[in-house]
């Protein structure tokens, strides 16, 4: 009954005229970034993050919630059509997509994508309507160094699965932290690493940071590619109609991804494209026909497609209800958030729900949306893949710089920016990955708080966070997460040593 | 003279720097107890765990080279030239010279751009910003200045 109620006034929130059309405006870009290979959520989110501004919180979620799961729509296209994921997430959507494309029927497979994008976001909104309360309700129960165990958790988790070296991805989220610290501290009012720059007081800015690391510093290392390909099918309506067999066969596969999707999503550091690859990975093993996988095979496309659509809905429940975000994606919502003076975690059903159940409801409208916009405006969005990315980039660059410099009419933020990208570009050459140095950036300050009350109920003893039964518990959740990926990750780089090894033998 | 093109002994060294720069930066903040931490608490520690962590992605280097990636000047100079141009003549001469001016620069970083076609662009690009970002979000930076 009350969750009826719950989402009544959810709808009311999300159906007025102005939220609908943020909502709309926000999975419209989604799917334009998406489309395009090159640009990631991130950077899109960021750039429009300076833009929320002027809207009321609501609206402003609502908006780059949609740019978000948007993307995740979009980011199939490229893949299917040219080999070029939009996303990272849509990596796997090109071992099958390219292929039935090449045979000639792209249009069914980007037909059945958006079905299969739908239905796991469908059910991922449905998880979500479930799950929250019971987890914001669980979540009062916590404490500051349970909280503290939380973060780090997540963290470590985001900075070393399935990103490289387990060692890198700490350490970043440890410059991220430090980078948090900059500043005037929120206790004592001292200012700490602000260089005599006023410009400093404040922190830095969250939309530069993360303009920088991912806006900037993607454009630098991509601005020579060299236009997307031809595109040589012609994407007809009628061209999209799927076949009675393509149904047939997807339906297991877009249920099982949609599982798949719906639970990672909720892990700390899963995240989307962990759960498409899981999805394909786990339709490869139960078909009974593995060899056409990788041939153009339509379980191929549907399966990953419905994961990481559920997971980038059920990703909010963790953000939402805890305060703690899995993902860097995340991490920038839940900026955004702080940027409006809402406090996310376990009390914001309670205090601002028309904010949580109009943001949860919009994400099943922004799903409708897209289905809408992807289904008969399919066209449009193979002519954009035309578009020379040579012109695209140089716009990029200058929407970058209108936004960044529109936060404070400042020029600082403007030089700032391109610090930061040039940090980012230089980060990728020696193979760190910024995505956790984002998450300990946002996360950072607000871990101090946890630990510093922690500290202060316990005495200062901080071997009482170790014995606490929920706090204890996931420190060793923790630490078996670096043990187990530090192994993996040795086993992973022996193999390859020893396959270089072997092809020179 | 292999060890500076190796990845990992780059990468640990820079942040050893780093960690040992925030160390020195958090020397005038008090560190206070455990029981009332102060304002140098975490930043310390985080820097000591950072060159810590440094250290060790340093010493794994060392037993296997791994080359760092060939960096490409061209387009950090001409993105860098044009966020400048940006930065430096917003301020000055308002929004839409500026649009102009970062849209110019930095399309050079891709290799055979035709200046005019450019140019062309970056004009293009400063109706479309006057557009969006002022008429239609009202952001208060005046389209166009004429400080003389």
């Amino acid at each position: 009954m009350e969750t009826l109620q719950n989402l009544a006034l959810g709808l009311q929130v999300a159906l007025s005229v102005n939220t609908l059309m943020y909502c709309f405006f926000g999975v419209l870009v989604g799917t334009v970034i998406g489309v395009l290979p090159g640009i990631g959520s991130i950077a899109a989110i960021s750039m429009l993050l300076p833009i929320t501004y002027y809207l009321d919180p609501a609206s402003a979620l609502i908006m780059l919630a949609g740019v978000y799961y948007g993307a995740e729509y979009g980011g199939s296209t490229a893949s299917i059509l040219l080999n070029l994921p939009g996303t990272t997430s849509a990596v796997v959507t090109c071992l099958d997509g390219y292929p039935m494309a090449q045979k000639g029927r792209a249009g069914p497979a980007l037909f059945m994508t958006t079905i299969a994008s739908f239905l796991g976001g469908t059910v991922g909104v449905v998880v979500l309507v479930a799950v929250s309360p019971l987890m914001a309700e669980l979540a009062l129960t916590l404490r500051p160094p349970d909280y503290f165990a939380v973060m780090v958790l997540g963290l470590v988790a985001a900075a070393t699965i399935g990103r490289g070296s387990p060692l890198k991805g700490i350490a970043m989220v440890v410059l991220g932290v430090l980078l948090g610290c900059v500043g005037m501290d929120a206790n004592t009012g001292t200012y700490r690493f602000t260089l005599g720059r006023y410009e400093l007081i404040d922190g830095i800015n969250l939309i530069v940071l993360a303009m920088g690391l991912f806006g900037v510093a993607e454009l630098i290392a991509s601005a020579r590619l060299v236009g997307a390909g031809r595109i040589r099918h012609r994407i007809t309506l009628r061209s999209l109609m799927p076949t009675r067999e393509d149904w047939r066969r997807s339906a297991g596969p877009m249920g099982r991804g949609t599982a798949v999707g719906s639970i990672l999503g909720a892990v700390p550091g899963a995240g989307l494209t962990i759960a498409s690859f899981l999805a394909y990975a786990l339709e490869k093993r139960i078909s009974r026909t593995p060899q056409i996988f990788g041939k153009g095979a339509i379980e191929g496309v549907t399966a990953p497609e419905s994961a990481n659509n559920a997971a980038a809905q059920t990703a909010f429940i963790p953000t939402l209800t805890l305060g703690i975000p899995g993902s860097p994606t995340m991490a920038l919502m839940l900026g955004a958030l702080i940027i409006h003076g809402i406090q996310p975690g376990p009390s914001l059903m309670g205090q601002h729900p028309e904010v949580f159940w109009g943001l949860i409801v919009s994400f099943w409208i922004g799903n409708i949306l897209l289905v809408l916009l992807n289904i008969p405006l399919i066209g449009v969005w193979v002519r954009l893949l035309q578009i020379p990315y040579t012109i695209l980039f140089p716009v990029i660059v200058g929407i970058i710089c209108i936004g960044v410099y529109s936060i404070n009419y400042n020029p600082f933020d403007v030089f700032s920016v391109l610090v930061f990208g040039v940090i980012g570009y230089g980060l990728r050459l020696i193979g760190f990955d910024a995505a956790p140095l984002l998450m300990g950036f946002v996360l950072g300050p607000i871990m101090e708080v946890y630990l510093r009350r922690g500290l202060l109920l316990s005495g200062g003893d901080f071997v009482s966070f170790m014995t606490r039964p929920i706090s204890g518990t996931l420190f060793v959740v923790t630490a078996v997460v670096i043990v187990w990926a530090m192994w993996n990750h040795v086993r992973q780089s022996r193999r390859a040593a020893f396959g270089v090894n072997d092809s020179a033998a | 003279m292999r060890l500076l093109t190796n990845k990992d002994v780059i990468g640990g060294l820079i942040l050893i720097l780093i960690g040992a720069a925030f160390y020195v930066g958090a020397q005038g903040l008090d560190f206070g107890t455990p029981r009332r931490m102060g304002p140098g608490f975490l930043p310390r520690i985080a820097a000591v765990l950072l060159a810590v962590l440094g250290s060790v992605i340093l010493v794994t280097g060392l037993r296997r080279h791994e080359a760092i990636a060939p960096a490409d000047a061209r387009p950090i100079l001409f993105i860098a030239l044009g966020i400048m141009g940006f930065g430096l003549v917003v301020p000055v001469l308002g929004l839409m010279p500026a649009v102009s001016a970062v849209v110019f620069l930095s399309s050079f970083a891709a290799p055979q751009q035709n200046p005019f076609t450019m140019a062309l662009l970056g004009v293009v690009t400063a109706v479309a910003g006057w557009a969006v970002f002022i008429l239609a979000l009202g952001i208060s930076v005046p389209a166009i200045r004429w400080p003389f």
